[in-house]
């Protein structure tokens, strides 16, 4: 049962578990189709499963510093609300390395992973590739 | 003094690790694996609330098979640097014997073994927990350098 009171985080979520990507819903501005996005696109899509060959790529919009990125994703999109106490955060050792920096865990159950969105300010050492739209059809 | 030795079994093989560092003895625990994850650090469990990162102890101790990280037990260890959770297949009950009865290993073969243990003829290796989790936040920190040496924090 959820503790009254208790904080809820709001993510998008890519993808299904095990392969799924959560990124916190405050931060996106908007999600439009991939072609209909002009700005610097980051590839997430080698994180999540392939998706239907139907299934077009969306962008999930978020600001970086000045200017707006696009991450890359394919597949469904929803919403899912968890309780802050789900929400934990994943060690140094493993997070930084993979680009994520929480763990969704319902019930103490791992679920999937929350994009470290503070590594979209980097810009030589992103640990997403800016995905070449000229080369894609 | 007395040394305590809990012996764990991987991959068939008995070893000891001293439970100076032992949390807790768990049984298989969901675990998520991570994108693009060294293949010794393959994942992440949950244990008291906390994210800890799972150890997969066959493959540093050079005798994985390639059946992946999901085995029987968790040993959850104590580190310097935290907490973290190791993928073994059985646990026994804590032996106590004399330090001395502890002899330094003749060499290298098995990674991490510091000593041994002779019983009767069956000697078994004393693999230093420590040391190990050490290496792997050594090499995972030389792996931010290099690729992530401008993060901004």
């Amino acid at each position: 049962m959820k503790k009254k009171d208790e904080a809820e985080l709001t993510f998008v979520v890519a993808g299904a578990p095990p392969q799924a990507l959560a990124i916190a819903a405050d931060r996106v501005r908007s999600i439009v189709p991939a072609v209909a996005f002009a700005g610097t696109q980051l590839d997430l899509r080698p994180l999540l499963p392939a998706a239907p060959p139907d299934d077009g790529a969306h962008v999930l919009v978020v600001r970086r510093d000045s200017s707006e990125v696009g991450l890359c994703v394919s597949g469904n999109l929803r919403m899912l609300t968890l309780a802050a106490s789900s929400v934990l955060a994943i060690p140094g050792l493993l997070g930084e390395p993979s680009g994520l920096s929480h763990l969704l865990a319902p019930q103490g159950v791992p679920l999937m992973f929350v994009l470290d969105l503070a590594r979209l300010d980097e810009t030589t050492h992103c640990p997403w590739p800016t995905r070449a739209l000229a080369t894609e059809t | 003094m007395p040394a305590h030795l809990l012996p764990i079994m991987v991959e068939s093989s008995w070893y000891f690790v001293t439970t100076q560092q032992v949390r807790e003895v768990l049984g298989a625990q969901p675990w998520l694996p991570i994108p693009r994850a060294r293949a010794e650090l393959p994942g992440v469990i949950v244990w008291r609330g906390r994210a800890v990162p799972l150890v997969d102890i066959a493959r540093v101790l050079g005798i994985g098979n390639g059946a992946g990280a999901q085995r029987a037990r968790t040993l959850i260890v104590n580190h310097e640097q935290g907490v973290a959770a190791l993928s073994i297949d059985a646990a026994r009950e804590v032996k106590s014997v004399p330090e001395a009865r502890l002899l330094p290993m003749h060499d290298e073969i098995i990674p991490y073994a510091t000593h041994e243990l002779d019983e009767d003829g069956v000697v078994t290796p004393v693999i230093d927990l420590e040391r190990l989790i050490s290496d792997l936040h050594r090499v995972a920190g030389a792996s931010e350098d290099g690729s992530n040496v401008g993060r901004a924090r």
